[in-house]
């Protein structure tokens, strides 16, 4: 019976009687848990045509991907349970199959990414056995065959040198290689449909580039339609023919990837788009956020999921649940209020200002740096044991020589992609790690090897707010207790009646509220505990706080609110940051100056608005180039020259400048000597010889 | 007289062996265990049962107990023997035909160089009872056959002495070869012949064909198995694996026993020559004061707790300084008149009182030195301690390992112990040692010199009268009563199950007696 | 791989120190010896002559320093003593009980892994059914009995319906293969009970771990049979943390058997080291405690092969 499916061709629509390929067809998905029943995905309906791709977008818990799964029948057993809906592929109801039938389905016809390419194969399984197994189970091939076939795959997802490298082992990839060979599993028995789950998330841009190119040229050579699960409103756009917006389980909005982005109909869709940080567009005062929190999907409110936080919110919106109808030709809302949405768009809901304030230039001090580091170099030894052999000891060079100075009440940018060092300086600067050289100068004292009291000081001074919220909270202390800490061991308070009464300004300050303090971390969402982690840093009353990819955890309304905050709270305290982050949007939109670093060596240095409108170095410029912007239009316009290859291993890295095993310009020269970080023009410093 | 008693003797053996002639079988591997192992092999330097369990088997000595009649003596590898007037020499005929098991002929020279060793050992050779033959002074071979021993001094117990089971008579050939030979290596003219030792686990001996006591051993042969657990040594003996144990169960097991086999098994009882005492350090205050030593002393109601105690313990009998029912020992009667022997124990307990106050320390609180074996140190410990409660005495039981127990012991650092006065045989010269002074007693823990004890220990010890010895060793125990230095609490009780199908083996109230199995055969 | 070999053992050897400075130490800390122990413990009336002959025979009279670079120089030349009780050499003592010891624990360690990965695997898969109850407890009753005690039950059961118990004395398995497993089978499942529901309970939590990682999904998605996913994608990984359990726990057999070989009567290491220890026969506790930890180091170097064989990311250099 594999025969037919074995000499399948790869372009042909299987299905005479309908159209679609995929019909999600009204799908409500519950998970029974201690605590109740989550309804986490109700009414879902969506259509997939053979080979093009439909994007299902929203932020984290609104029910994406577990209505992907759902479709794959693999959801988390026994908890989760698909109570009513049909989901057709081919015509076929995939909830009546047999688990036996299914299961020939799975990898065969419908095939599926994850987010997570680290943990997704299997570690103790070749890499070759693991594309190879679908083969050999469903095509009945033999070996030899599953491996030339494999060999094959590998090719096409640009894995060079397979014949080796099927042998091998995950862990001898890197994520983004890894992404690869988890998308020839995918392909590897020509499925009708890929469902990617969050492809790209967990890599840097330029990797992040890179795959989303490969997926859709081979959904658009082989004909395999797609189902992308993702956050990211640029991926959206530069990718999706269609696209879902989802929100607490429910569809918000549907319609072309092209007409959603330029006419949402749905408040929700609105918010999302203002929300984001874009490189196409000027920094306005503040961004524009959806303020709130998503609600508890044990106990959804009544009527409108959005309406608590909708602008636009009427009597009817509480009252009654929305249905999702068509507003337009090939457009639906869930919104009551999509026609009046689509005569006089966001703006004339009050969902938006109409013409964004210009942001207020920072008058800085530049009399004397708050911070100023010179020629910084930390390198970590990484040795096996006892050094009984010398030879077994090697060396990063994590920081290379940075150089920089920060002002009072100004925000300097770090970006770069992981692996550049980025963190090695925050915790070099926090004095988390001992600096191999170079001297960091703080208020004018030389804090490189300061002890003692001078030490205290520093720390006190010095804050920092972490990338993760939860895991940085110790999860059996009050949140109060949490905050008070580190002023009662600094002596900061006189009591704990003065302790109570500063941790409950303190938390007003982030915008949390006093009773607060009584909870604990697992009782407060994502972005509220990373204002208790604002809050803990604000408590020692610092200068200067190190923010290590703050808001890189949370979803896109959370971020911006996240990124508000702190910029309101640097204007009021004075104060100065170091904002870590491998989101160049973002970082553009919080720094006043940026300082790209690859391989632990600077590559740029610039003020914010020259470093992004005039790029210098070609590292920048592929950056740049990598980020998806969220406006198909302008993705449809642009060259999307992809940065190949991938970041060297920093125990190895390149002779010369890091960077030219990657750089489009790169000549031989390039591999000669280091270059030096020069000024081009004024403030605007690179490091390349061809510039 | 004495070559009648001999005579009388060697008939009564042969009445014994000729009446259960008729019924005994040959053949047959005797399984026994043993709770303990021997280090090594030297009869001369070994203190334990369970040396004699599995070693004793392969010896002969000059002479043995009479099994059935016990403490009487017979010949062993000696036919006959006399002893002059003056108790000073004792000739002893040898028997004739005796071969060691390597084939080579025993004469009196392998036992006058035995003897030479025990008393005399030569650099490097231990041996433990040499004090016991200080009395030799010379020991003559006039022929093959005759084997003579001059004493400097009378000796009483020498007769006892020569029945030793530790005395195992070597061959001379091999001692002048390697005066250590015996320490490795098993060659004697006994019933069995050695065949394997394996470390840890068991212990086997054959039958020696070439024994010069015709139709002996009747046994095939041996195997002594090594069971350090007593629950393991109870469930062997139940499931039939071993036949016998000989050093003793207590009343719990045997009553156990008793119950899953019925008449499969035997049960033998006897007083045995192991008691415990109480010592006290006389170096410190206030135990120097023998009205404290003799209140401690009178306060145990002895005839209670041997009731008492006998259910759960091994000890069951009230006895002086020798075991109850020796021949030598105090009859009832004389105990009662000894202080802390009285029937009324109200009255002893109120003198035990007068005179604790008398010596100032009406509110006594000491540590009771006791060694960490549950039977039947603890349970003794316990009841002694809670005896001395009812005078007003607090005491705190000290129990630590038995090797912390003997170095404090031995070295003077306790108040009050725990002692146990244990020995191959009853012999007065044996048990008294306890008792007379340390400077000339090795196992004197009291710290004390008593002249008029050491005085009245000589004097017994070379009193040939029986009736006469008996006289000076009850001044002995009233006097060492009196002072209290160290004093018997209740004596051991011996308890020995065996299977029925085991026989020719008799109870006696020593376990390192009555173990050369040569007359045990198994009824099969 | 050889150069990571010698790494670890040279690392032995500052362990091994350490080890034999703290035996040595502990061992004469308590008061007595084993001179008065033997002559004394059954009241014999020896002469403190002979006491003192025998304590300079011994080497006991030389000063702690001495006592300890004679024997530290006799390692290095391969001599690990005589044993001071019963004047053999400590390896041949050693050696005549070092084979029942291995093959309990060996056995033990084959049933304990016969029962845990099985019963781990199952009680994982079907977790919360009636499966994973009856396997619990299992596991949990394993944990609560104590070796011995059910090594006591074992031969109480087998007495009085039998009126059997398993022969006294060691058989070596190729002398007589029957006679061996009639005797070593019973303290094997006795201890083998506990080990295995340490290992199952291990199991079951690493294998639930495992179902949960994101590389069981990515295999399900590819379509594989549910079995082939727990066997093929599940165990192998789980097996790492099991691994350790069950080497550890093999380490241990080796000398810790202390009651259980009391119980079946096994001339063992563990009843070696009990008796050694009561009679104070410091060469002999100190050869043995020396074979326990070496036997330790080695089987956590074994584990970490194992390792390396298991799971690939892990290759020491």
């Amino acid at each position: 019976m594999d025969q037919p499916t074995a000499l399948r061709g790869a372009t042909v629509p299987a299905s005479a009687q309908s159209p679609w390929l995929l019909e999600v067809e009204d799908l409500h998905v519950h998970f029974v848990t201690t605590r109740g029943v989550v309804r986490a995905v109700e009414g879902i309906s969506y259509k997939v045509r053979p080979g093009e791709t439909v994007a299902l977008v929203g932020e984290s818990g609104c029910g994406k991907s577990v209505s992907a799964l759902a479709i794959m029948r693999l959801l988390a057993r026994p908890a989760g349970r698909i109570v009513a809906g049909r989901i057709l592929f081919q015509g076929r109801n995939l909830l009546d199959l047999p688990e036996d039938e299914m299961r020939e389905i799975r990898g065969r016809d419908i095939a599926m990414i994850f987010q997570e390419p680290m943990t997704s194969l299997n570690p103790v399984l070749t890499i070759g056995f693991q594309i190879m197994e679908p083969l050999l189970i469903h095509l009945n091939l033999t070996e030899e065959a599953a491996r030339a076939r494999a060999v094959e795959l590998l090719k096409m997802v640009g894995i060079p040198d397979p014949e080796r490298r099927l042998d091998q082992y995950p862990h001898q990839f890197s994520g983004g290689m890894r992404q690869r060979v988890m998308i020839a599993i995918a392909l590897s028995c020509n499925p009708r449909l890929i469902i990617a789950d969050e492809p790209t998330t967990a890599l840097d841009v330029t990797i992040q580039a890179q795959i989303l190119k490969l997926m859709k040229d081979l959904s658009r050579d082989l004909g395999i339609a797609m189902v992308i699960i993702t956050h990211n409103l640029g991926i959206v756009a530069r990718y999706a023919n269609r696209v879902n917006v989802m929100y607490a389980a429910r569809l918000a909005e549907q319609g072309s990837a092209a007409d959603v982005f330029a006419k949402p109909l749905h408040p929700y869709t609105a918010g999302l788009l203002r929300s984001v940080p874009r490189l196409d567009q000027p920094r306005g005062l503040k961004l524009e956020t959806i303020e709130g929190l998503p609600p508890n999907l044990l106990d959804p409110p009544p009527g409108c999921r959005f309406a608590p936080r909708c602008l636009a919110r009427q009597d009817a919106c509480v009252a009654q649940v929305p249905e999702i109808v068509q507003v337009e030709p090939h457009r639906y809302s869930a919104c009551i209020r999509a026609r009046e949405m689509a005569q006089v768009g966001p703006a004339g809901l009050q969902l938006q200002s109409a013409n964004p304030q210009p942001p207020v230039r920072k008058a800085l001090d530049k009399a004397q740096p708050l911070m100023k580091v010179h020629d910084l170099k930390t390198y970590f030894e990484v040795g096996a044991g006892v050094r009984l052999f010398k030879s077994a000891h090697l060396e990063v060079r994590a920081v290379d020589g940075l150089s920089f100075e920060v002002f009072r009440g100004e925000t300097v940018g770090l970006v770069g992609e992981s692996g550049c060092g980025k963190t090695t300086v925050g915790r070099t600067l926090l004095r988390l790690e001992e600096a191999t050289a170079g001297e960091m100068v703080f208020e004018g004292a030389n804090v490189t090897r300061a002890g003692g009291q001078q030490l205290k000081d520093y720390r006190r001074k010095i804050q920092v707010i972490f990338q993760d919220p939860f895991s940085s909270l110790n999860p059996r202390m009050t949140i109060g207790q949490i905050i008070a800490e580190p002023m009662r061991v600094y002596r900061l308070v006189a009591d704990r009646g003065a302790a109570r009464a500063r941790v409950a300004e303190l938390l007003t300050q982030v915008g949390l509220f006093e009773y607060m303090a009584e909870r604990y971390p697992h009782e407060l969402s994502g972005g509220q505990r990373q204002r208790v982690g604002i809050a803990r840093a604000l408590a020692m009353q610092p200068s200067f706080i190190v923010c290590d990819e703050p808001v890189s955890a949370l979803d896109v309304s959370i971020q911006a609110q996240i990124i508000n905050l702190l910029e309101e709270l640097q204007a009021k305290f004075k104060l100065t940051f170091l904002f870590i982050a491998h989101d160049l949007a973002v970082v553009r939109h919080i720094s006043d100056r940026v300082i790209v670093m690859y391989l632990g060596r600077v590559m740029e240095v610039a003020d914010r608005d020259t470093l992004y409108a005039e790029p210098l170095h070609p590292y920048t410029k592929a950056l740049l180039d990598a980020v998806p912007i969220p406006d198909p239009e302008i993705e449809a316009k642009r060259e999307h020259r992809v940065l190949g290859g991938e970041v060297p291993s920093p125990l190895n890295p390149p002779q010369g400048c890091v960077f030219h095993t990657r750089c489009p310009l790169a000549s031989e020269e390039c591999k000669m000597a280091i270059p030096e970080l020069r000024e081009v023009r004024p403030r605007h410093f690179a490091a390349c010889i061809k510039v | 007289m004495k070559r009648l008693s001999v005579l009388l003797m060697v008939a009564a053996t042969l009445a014994v062996s000729a009446g259960g002639a008729y019924a005994q079988k040959r053949g047959g591997e005797l399984r026994f265990a043993v709770s303990a192992e021997p280090p090594d092999y030297d009869c001369h330097a070994a203190t334990s049962f369970a040396f004699i369990h599995p070693v004793r088997p392969h010896y002969n000595t000059l002479l043995k107990f009479d099994e059935p009649k016990y403490p009487a003596v017979k010949g062993d590898l000696a036919e006959s023997w006399t002893v002059s007037k003056d108790g000073l020499t004792y000739t002893f005929k040898l028997r004739r035909g005796v071969k060691f098991h390597d084939g080579s002929p025993f004469s009196s020279a392998d036992v006058k160089a035995t003897y030479e060793r025990i008393a005399n050992p030569p650099e490097g050779v231990r041996s433990i009872r040499k004090a016991a033959y200080a009395d030799i002074a010379a020991i003559e071979t006039p022929d093959a056959n005759t084997v003579v021993f001059r004493l400097k001094q009378p000796n009483a117990s020498m007769l006892t002495n020569f029945a030793s089971p530790w005395d195992c008579i070597y061959s001379a050939a091999k001692l002048k070869e390697d005066p250590k030979f015996p320490l490795r290596n098993v060659l004697g003219t006994g019933p069995f012949r050695f065949v394997e030792h394996a470390a840890g686990s068991h212990w086997v001996g054959r039958r020696f064909e070439d024994y010069h006591v015709k139709g002996r051993p009747y046994l095939d042969g041996f195997r002594a198995i090594f069971i350090r657990d007593t629950s393991a040594r109870v469930t062997a003996l139940q499931a039939g694996e071993v036949l016998a144990e000989f050093r003793g169960q207590s009343p719990a097991d045997r009553d156990k026993l008793v119950k899953a086999l019925g008449d499969k098994i035997e049960v033998h009882e006897s007083p045995w020559v192991c008691s415990l005492v109480v010592t006290f350090n006389t170096e410190r205050k206030p135990f120097d004061d023998a009205r404290v030593r003799r209140a401690l002393s009178i306060a145990v109601d002895r005839w209670q707790g041997a009731k008492a105690l006998s259910k759960i313990a091994i000890v069951r009998h009230v006895g002086g300084l020798l075991r109850p029912g020796y021949e030598l020992a105090a009859a009832e009667k004389d105990l009662v008149q000894y202080p802390g022997y009285g029937r009324d124990i109200k009255k002893s307990r109120a003198e035990a009182r007068r005179l604790l106050k008398e010596a100032g320390v009406p509110n006594l609180k000491f540590k009771l030195l006791n060694r960490n074996v549950p039977m039947p140190y603890t349970h003794v410990g316990v009841f002694v301690i809670d005896q001395w409660r009812q005078i007003g005495v607090q005491v705190e039981h000290e129990l630590p390992e038995t090797r912390a127990y003997i170095s404090n012991l031995r070295g003077g650092n306790y108040d009050a112990g725990m002692d146990f006065n244990c020995d191959a045989v009853d012999d007065p010269n044996l048990q008294l040692a306890k008792y007379i002074s340390a400077d000339r007693s090795p196992i004197n823990y009291g710290r004390y010199n008593d002249r008029k004890l050491d005085a009245l220990y000589d004097q017994q010890k070379g009193e040939l009268n029986p009736a006469k010895r008996a006289a000076i060793l009850r001044e002995f125990e009233r006097h060492a009563l009196n002072e209290g230095y160290t004093f018997p609490t209740i004596w051991w009780h011996r308890i020995i199950v065996h299977w029925k199908e085991m026989k020719g083996w008799y109870m006696s109230p020593s376990h390192y007696i009555n173990q050369d199995l040569q007359d045990v055969w198994l009824d099969r | 791989m050889l150069r990571y070999t010698i790494h670890r053992i040279l690392l032995m050897i500052p362990t091994l120190l350490g080890v034999a400075v703290l035996v040595f130490v502990l061992l004469r800390l308590m008061p007595g010896d084993i001179v008065e122990l033997r002559f004394l413990a059954e009241g014999g009336q020896v002469s403190p002559e002979v006491i003192a002959a025998e304590r300079t025979r011994l080497g006991l009279d030389k000063p702690m320093w001495r006592q300890f670079g004679d024997w530290m120089t006799g390692i290095f030349v391969g001599d690990f003593g005589i044993s001071m009780w019963t004047g053999r050499p400590v390896v041949d003592e050693i050696a005549s009980r070092l084979e029942l010891s291995m093959q309990v624990a060996l056995m033990a360690t084959v049933f304990a892994i016969v029962l845990a990965i099985p019963l781990g695997t199952l009680s994982a898969l079907y977790k919360d059914s009636w499966i994973d109850q009856v396997i619990r407890l299992f596991a949990i009753a394993g944990l609560a009995v104590p070796s011995f005690w059910l090594g006591m039950v074992i031969i109480l059961v087998l007495l009085l319906n039998f009126n059997w118990i398993p022969p006294l004395t060691y058989t070596p398995i190729y002398e007589d293969p029957w006679t061996n497993l009639s005797q070593l089978i019973w303290p094997a499942i006795a201890v083998g009970y506990r080990y295995s529901a340490v290992a199952t309970r291990m199991m079951r939590s690493t294998i639930l771990d495992v179902l949960q990682e994101d590389y069981i999904r990515t295999a399900r998605a590819k379509g594989v049979f549910e079995r082939l996913v727990v066997a093929r994608h599940a165990m192998r990984n789980a097996m790492l943390p099991v691994v350790t359990v069950i080497g550890l726990e093999f380490a241990f057999l080796i000398g810790g058997l202390v009651v259980t070989e009391q119980v079946f009567n096994l001339n063992g290491i563990g009843k070696l080291f009990v008796e050694t220890v009561t009679r104070a026969d410091y060469t002999m506790v100190q050869a043995l405690v020396m074979l326990v930890a070496t036997f330790f180091i080695l089987v956590n170097f074994v584990v970490d092969l194992l390792y390396a064989a298991l799971d690939p990311r892990i290759r020491y250099r």
